[in-house]
């Protein structure tokens, strides 16, 4: 059980979502916004998450879209991941969600839960880096599109209140050939999962237009992407060796070392991933 | 126009449990394991881990599997809920007997309520389909084979 109360509120709009939170932080309720709430319920019972407040995105319509619009896929927050993998509209985010925990609890934790996570790894974020998505945010009196890209720095940096309403990608983007894969301590994962843990290394490659994009996760303490590594890995004139030895001077922070594997391990696997990655990805342009 | 659905302190719910309107006094804070638990004796969720790894106190909501551990009650309103005590003597059911798919028995409700989820949704499922879903449910006492032949044989028949 959850030792304490909160007060429950589930808004029709998005509009009325956002101003519900500004009311209850005046009121010092330390409102949470809810989408599968794993996370919420998870921390609460151990007492390290106190919101006296939450408020339910899932009656919210923009947040329970899934279709090609025009041009785009939008994908609402309150998606679960297993909507996104049965779906299949996104392949490589089909790959992504469905390797996150496992199928039971992938039926209750939503895309935008699983991006603004406190887990370290969040691999649905992977696909929709490596794929330039956008995201949409309800402010206080204004809806805005921004690049994903612009506000995600290890986490996403929305502001106090603001909620994350919707993701979109390239309709495009949602074909192009990709490469993904995910190690644990116990092996690799294939897809459909065959092994649940979290990741010894995690990874997300794309290729548009003859540029190789990547994404990691479980090798440092936060999900990224990296542009200099992407443009060492799509040098067509360097030499393998080379290049993964360049890849591995770009990460963003040193190599995380815990109960899952060493820094040495990580490297390792991170290493041969992308020298899978160059050689399955060379010579394909499209999945389509 | 829809209104903001809300639940600041104790108060009566109605919930929709294997096909019946039920009403329970909770918390909105309430996990719907306990509620379905203590509230409707409704013991076939099991509380297991309560961590949402075990997958003992499986229910399915709106065919769905869920973890209800992992659930408040509210979020339940408007939703149908299943447990194995709404199953009622199925196909599945007989397999696990026929299969002698349990040992303790303490994880075969939620087993058994996520094979029916499979076998509704999935009626074709492959091995890999069957593999990833069950991955969802622990059984202390290891009888997963049994398990998967009793899933299979109901899987075969479609």
């Amino acid at each position: 059980m959850i030792p304490f109360n909160f007060e429950y509120y589930k808004p029709a709009t998005a509009r009325e979502a956002v101003d519900l939170f500004h009311t209850l932080q005046t009121r010092d309720k330390n409102p949470m916004y809810y989408g599968g709430g794993t996370e919420i319920i998870s921390f609460s019972r151990l007492y390290q998450l106190y919101p006296k407040a939450v408020i339910d995105i899932k009656g919210i319509p923009e947040c329970n879209v899934l279709e090609f619009q025009n041009d785009r896929l939008v994908i609402g927050a309150a998606k679960t991941l297993t909507q996104l993998q049965e779906s299949n509209l996104f392949p490589l985010l089909s790959w992504c969600a469905g390797r996150v925990a496992d199928h039971t609890i992938r039926n209750k934790i939503t895309l935008g839960g699983n991006i603004c996570s406190r887990l370290p790894y969040r691999e649905a974020v992977l696909a929709l880096l490596v794929a330039d998505c956008e995201v949409v945010i309800q402010r206080k009196g204004e809806t805005r599109t921004e690049p994903l890209e612009s506000i995600f720095n290890q986490s996403l940096h929305l502001d106090t209140g603001d909620l994350l309403l919707q993701v979109t990608v390239n309709k495009s983007h949602t074909c192009l050939p990709f490469f993904s894969t995910k190690r644990t301590a116990n092996g690799d994962v294939n897809y459909p999962q065959d092994r649940i843990g979290y990741p010894v290394l995690s990874t997300a490659f794309m290729k548009n237009s003859g540029r190789i994009h990547a994404a990691f996760s479980g090798l440092c303490p936060f999900p990224f992407r990296s542009h200099e590594l992407e443009e060492v890995l799509s040098d067509q004139e360097m030499a393998t060796e080379l290049k993964l030895a360049k890849a591995v001077s770009y990460l963003p922070a040193p190599i995380l070392t815990d109960i899952d594997g060493t820094a040495a391990y990580r490297e390792f696997v991170l290493r041969n991933t992308l020298a899978r990655a160059v050689e399955q990805l060379e010579g394909v342009n499209c999945i389509c | 126009m829809l209104e903001t659905q809300k639940y600041v302190e104790t108060g009566l719910l109605e919930l929709v449990v294997n096909g019946e309107k039920r009403s329970v006094m909770v918390r909105p804070a309430d996990l719907l394991l306990d509620v379905l638990r203590d509230q409707l004796g409704l013991t076939g969720a099991k509380p297991g881990c309560k961590n949402g790894d075990c997958g003992a106190c499986t229910i399915l909501v709106d065919g769905w599997p869920i973890k209800s551990c992992l659930m408040l009650a509210v979020e339940a309103v408007g939703h149908e809920i299943t447990t194995v005590e709404g199953l009622n003597g199925t196909p599945l059911q007989q397999a696990f007997v026929s299969e002698f798919a349990f040992q303790c028995g303490y994880c075969t409700s939620g087993f058994i309520i996520n094979c029916q989820a499979l076998a509704n949704i999935h009626p074709q499922a492959d091995e890999a389909i069957i593999r990833e879903w069950l991955q969802s449910n622990l059984c202390r006492c290891t009888g997963y084979e049994e398990i998967g032949k009793a899933i299979l044989s109901v899987i075969s028949k479609n």
